[in-house]
């Protein structure tokens, strides 16, 4: 057998232009190359100089051990050419910039291209720019002279809304707004105006709410993909969706004045758009999800209508926002603690309880319990996971290991680990765009990385 | 014949529906045999069954004649097979048919003379019926009486005829008994001859050959003594058993089926600076509290392992709770002489105590009263003696205090802010207090049993004793009638409060002092924290129903890998939903144990 060399036949396909395509006619390769070999191969047909490495894709699932292992492990007949798909590989991540903090960094989001916000547990939200270079920190708007607020430990950031609708909105047409929680309970947004040129950014006065409602600690806010809704959920088992203007306002003049005897007084916080009138805002704007039955640790947004959220009950479950009902609910075998949804696919990656796990859940294959991939790689409890947009295969996970990993969801292996925060350990992760990574960690300092994939980089 | 199939052997055509072919290439059919009911009552019709062969490969009956079976015997007894042979038929002609017919077998006479005994039974038959006697009297009247232990007496006697006990063999002799032994067997002069096993050796004089070897004078009297060895020594056959110490072992089942539980370390609260002498977790399972000998409590934040708030104190934290109240949001720390509650959202800083201005004359006024002082949202009762630990009843509105080695357990109200001693005199040594889960009972764990008490009839249930051991800590099932004690020995106890007084089963697992047990709330689980550094997690399934036993199986074992000197595991702590323990030990910092895949 070991005299005997297996050939097997492939064709090359390709999504790539025109310039990196080569004739569909099959060629036989030895059985016993792989991944490298295989971008040899495809690199001595291109001509490409410098060479430049490729992923290679058999039946939806990445090479990574010999093709002649992966031809027998899914039993594919080799009578035929086998079709195999070659893609660009990612290169590994390279890191861009970092943000020194004066504590821990407890989230960061990266949803928005202009800015990176995160959280810190010096109870303050900060604004980056891609850059690394820090544009505002913001401080709880109603914090009483001489208290120390209570840390941040979740964080989300609305895009500007565009200039039709945004009339209303806290955020107007060239401001975001950032919303955080935290440890007291209370959902806090700050309406920021942002340059991105310069890399500036003023606070717009009269523009911060409290979202007051949950009776302990928020563990996690998430922004509908719409940028209109807030999903937050914490210990005292609900999640909470929130208009992005139900909030009560919160004017630094009005709030010192008459706000100074408890958060939840009624005088320091009046509702946007109609200065002067306490009465609760309506109620379409606020739904309480009570189906939990125990604390909701994260929470993601599907699309702009469908929110999952899960928690130390083990169960998984999916809420319509129209409806206001619970539409799906799952059993999983760990406590949940952070969570991740593709928008649109519907795809669930969660991670928790103590598990080493990137666990994925995918409601489209219908399992009826647990999960149905669980990706391997971390040494310590991975505590966030993302996906990337655009790119429903991709998804960046943190660990208490100090690492990040890089995953995609084609193979088992990471495509790559990156040691962001070496003897610390890593709090929080998301993509910025598809080509950045960014992280944050006990070691009090966001980082960013650059993603490319092998063709951009050169 | 007519089956033409030659040699072929007929088990080729057993699944066959033919049994051959003949001549002209047509299959013989199988015969369509009967069942066997038919098949034995054609035997029993049929006189000369016995003389019927069956021809497996003809698939029919051959009926033998009398030749053939004469045949087949003159062949079986090894005589010649023809009778027609040449002699024979010369001896035949030679004495004519009156000898032949001489030779054919003749019905002796007694079968044609009536029977003497048979007349004489049917006369007995006779005249006993003529007596109107009962069936059974026709029978013999010899009833044939049995020994009940005949055949288990037979049996032991043969047993003991038959055993053959072999004598114990002398022993072979080996190279010191050698004429000229070897150098390294040679006995050197400076050897005691009463230290050497071979006495009799020690004063043997070496030989260069065979043939120098005197005769051996002794040699008879050795013989006779070993004859009388033979014959006259009892030998008693001595049954070992060869039991492998994993069969004696009860059935468990495998840890592997029995998931979840605490198997790897996930995480790890630093941040104390001092040895962590105990924890507690609050009802959400999301803060947990920690008291250290560094004067502080530390608030942390379960999911993170971030150190929320500190509080500091003058003196050694020994021991923190929380109130059970959800609404609360209360603990409780003993620290020297005062029992402080503090509201958990109060800000980091110093907590002032009243314990610093009185301790001094504290043990002289023993039965006064506790004092209460309320200062800016904390709570302060000042004893009059030091106390260890606090725990607190379900509802959160009571909680009873003690001292380790004290004598006497105070119960306080922190509604009404009043306390008051459960014992007027009391000799033995606490060592832990619990109230139990739902009942208004009380269990006081002294240092040698422990008691279960009233507090509504104010009266002693029971009292549990382990042996002689000195016991060091206590945990109660939470469907209250269970409870673990640990010893001071590295043993635990599982009582059954149902049951004896005696233990259940006790457990020799830590090397050292048990220093803590915990229950979970939700899972059959426990663990035992011991001075030896390790953490022990057991799975205890306690079954609704009585005619169930517990069951008990260990399941990890968690070693401290501290590269500091850490000399003991101090508390245990069960997160109320999840599977993960909290262990706070010498070493400064609290492990968190998360169940693994």
């Amino acid at each position: 057998m070991s005299a005997e060399e297996v050939q097997i036949s492939c064709k090359f396909v390709t999504r790539l232009p025109e310039q990196y395509r080569i004739a569909p006619t099959p060629i036989a390769v030895p059985g016993k190359l792989t991944r490298y070999g295989l971008s040899e191969v495809i690199n001595h047909l291109l001509n490409l100089d410098p060479p430049k490495p490729f992923d290679f894709l058999v039946q939806g699932e990445l090479v990574r051990t010999s093709l002649e292992k992966l031809v027998v492990r899914k039993a594919i007949s080799v009578e035929s050419a086998l079709e195999v798909e070659y893609i660009p590989a990612v290169a590994p991540p390279s890191e861009e910039a970092t943000g020194k903090h004066e504590d821990w960094v407890s989230a960061v989001d990266g949803s928005w291209g202009a800015a990176v916000a995160t959280g810190c547990y010096d109870g303050t939200a900060r604004l980056w720019t891609p850059g690394g270079a820090l544009m505002i920190k913001l401080s709880p708007p109603d914090l009483i002279d001489g208290a120390s607020p209570a840390p941040v430990t979740t964080v989300c950031l609305l895009p500007p809304m565009s200039q039709g609708d945004g009339s209303r909105g806290s955020g107007t047409a060239t401001g975001c707004v950032v919303v955080a929680g935290g440890h007291d309970g209370v959902v806090r947004s700050w309406g920021v105006e942002v340059d991105a040129k310069r890399g500036v950014a003023s606070e717009i006065a009269n523009q911060s709410s409290l979202f007051v409602g949950h009776e302990g600690a928020v563990k996690c806010v998430a922004a509908a993909p719409g940028g209109e809704r807030v999903a937050s959920c914490g210990h005292d088992h609900t999640v909470r969706v929130w208009h992005r203007d139900a909030g009560f306002a919160f004017d630094k003049t009005a709030g010192v004045t008459a706000g100074r005897k408890t958060k939840k007084s009624q005088a320091g916080k009046r509702r946007k758009g109609d200065d002067g009138d306490d009465a609760e805002p309506p109620a379409r704007f606020l739904l309480v999800f009570t189906g939990h039955t125990d604390s909701v640790s994260a929470v993601a947004w599907e699309s702009s209508n469908v929110v999952w959220s899960g928690g130390f009950d083990h169960v998984l479950k999916s809420w319509d926002v129209e409806t206001r009902q619970n539409t799906q609910s799952y059993d999983v075998p760990k406590a949940i603690m952070g969570m991740a949804c593709v928008a649109g696919g519907g795809r669930v990656a969660w991670c928790g309880g103590g598990d080493k796990a990137v666990h994925m859940w995918d409601p489209r294959v219908g399992a009826t319990t647990g999960a149905t991939t669980s990706l391997m790689s971390h040494t310590g409890m991975v505590v966030s996971v993302r996906w990337c947009p655009g790119d429903e295969h991709k998804l960046v996970s943190c660990s208490y290991d100090g690492t990040l990993k890089l995953w995609d969801t084609r193979g088992k292996l990471p495509l790559h680990t990156v040691n962001a925060h070496e003897g610390e350990r890593a709090m929080g992760c998301d993509f910025h765009g598809p080509r950045r990574i960014v992280s944050g960690g006990t070691d009090g300092r966001l980082r960013l990385f650059k993603l490319e994939d092998s063709l951009t980089a050169a | 014949m007519e089956n033409t199939t030659g040699d072929a052997p007929s088990e080729w055509y057993r699944e066959e529906e033919h049994i051959g072919y003949d001549v002209d290439g047509r299959r013989i059919s199988k015969r369509r045999w009967n069942d066997s009911i038919e098949n034995l009552l054609h035997t029993i019709d049929d006189p000369s069954y016995w003389r019927k062969v069956f021809d497996e490969k003809e698939d029919r009956e051959i009926s033998l004649s009398r030749a053939h079976v004469e045949l087949i015997q003159r062949l079986r007894s090894g005589a010649f097979p023809k009778s027609s042979s040449s002699s024979d038929l010369k001896h035949e002609q030679n004495h004519g048919i009156a000898e032949v017919a001489w030779q054919i077998n003749h019905e002796p006479k007694r079968r044609f003379i009536p029977s003497k005994w048979e007349a004489k039974l049917v006369l007995r038959i006779v005249r006993a019926l003529r007596a109107h006697a009962t069936p059974n009297a026709l029978q013999s009247n010899t009833v044939e009486q049995k020994m009940i232990w005949e055949a288990e007496d037979a049996s032991q006697r043969s047993t003991r005829d038959h055993t053959y006990l072999p004598a114990q063999k002398p022993k072979k002799p080996n190279h010191a008994d050698s004429y000229n032994p070897p150098f390294e067997y040679q006995i050197n002069d400076e050897d005691a001859p009463g230290t050497n096993g071979h006495d009799n050796h020690a004063t043997r004089t070496l030989f260069n050959a065979l043939r120098r070897v005197p005769s051996y004078s002794e040699f008879v009297v050795e013989r006779f003594q070993r004859c009388l060895d033979l014959y006259l020594c009892p030998r008693v056959k001595k049954h070992r058993l060869h039991v492998r110490p994993q069969d004696i072992l009860p059935p468990l089942p495998s840890p592997k089926d029995l998931k979840p539980f605490p198997s790897s370390n996930c995480l790890k609260f630093t941040g104390h600076e001092d040895k962590v002498l105990s924890i507690a977790i609050d009802h959400s399972g999301q803060w947990l509290l920690s008291a250290s000998e560094d004067c502080s409590i530390r608030k942390w934040e379960i999911s993170s392992s971030r150190c929320i708030s500190v509080w500091r104190f003058r003196d050694i934290v020994k021991s923190v709770a929380w109130c059970p109240s959800p609404m609360a949001n209360t603990f409780s720390a003993c620290v020297a002489s005062d029992i402080v509650l503090l509201k958990s959202t109060r800000a980091s800083g110093s907590v002032p105590l009243l314990s610093s201005h009185h301790s001094v004359h504290s043990k002289v006024e023993n039965s006064k009263l506790p004092e209460w002082k309320e200062r800016d949202g904390e709570m302060i009762v000042h004893l009059a003696s030091d106390v260890s630990k606090v725990t607190w009843h379900k509802k959160g509105d009571y909680f009873a205090s003690f001292m380790i080695g004290g004598n006497n357990v105070m119960i306080h109200r922190m509604s009404r802010r009043t306390s008051q001693l459960i014992f007027r005199d009391q000799k033995f040594p606490i060592q832990s207090v619990m109230f139990h889960p739902y009942r208004p009972f009380m269990l006081i764990c002294t240092r040698t049993c422990v008691y279960l008490y009233d507090l509504n009839k104010q009266s002693l249930i029971k009292k549990l004793s382990s042996g002689n051991q000195t016991l060091s800590c206590m945990a109660v099932h939470p469907g209250g009638d269970n409870l673990i004690i640990g010893t001071d020995l590295g043993r635990l106890a599982w009582f059954d409060l149902d049951l004896a007084t005696s233990p259940y089963k006790v457990m020799a697992t830590h090397a050292s002092a048990v220093k803590g047990v915990a229950f979970h709330a939700k899972l059959p689980l426990f663990a035992s924290v011991s001075d030896d550094a390790t953490t022990q997690v057991f799975h205890g399934m306690v079954h609704a129903e009585l005619d169930q036993n517990t069951l008990i199986v260990p399941l990890k074992i968690l070693r401290y890998t501290s590269e500091s000197n850490c000399d003991g595991v101090f508390d245990c702590v069960f997160h109320p939903t999840q599977p993960w323990l909290f262990t706070a030990g010498a070493d400064r910092s609290i492990l968190l144990v998360c169940d693994d895949n």
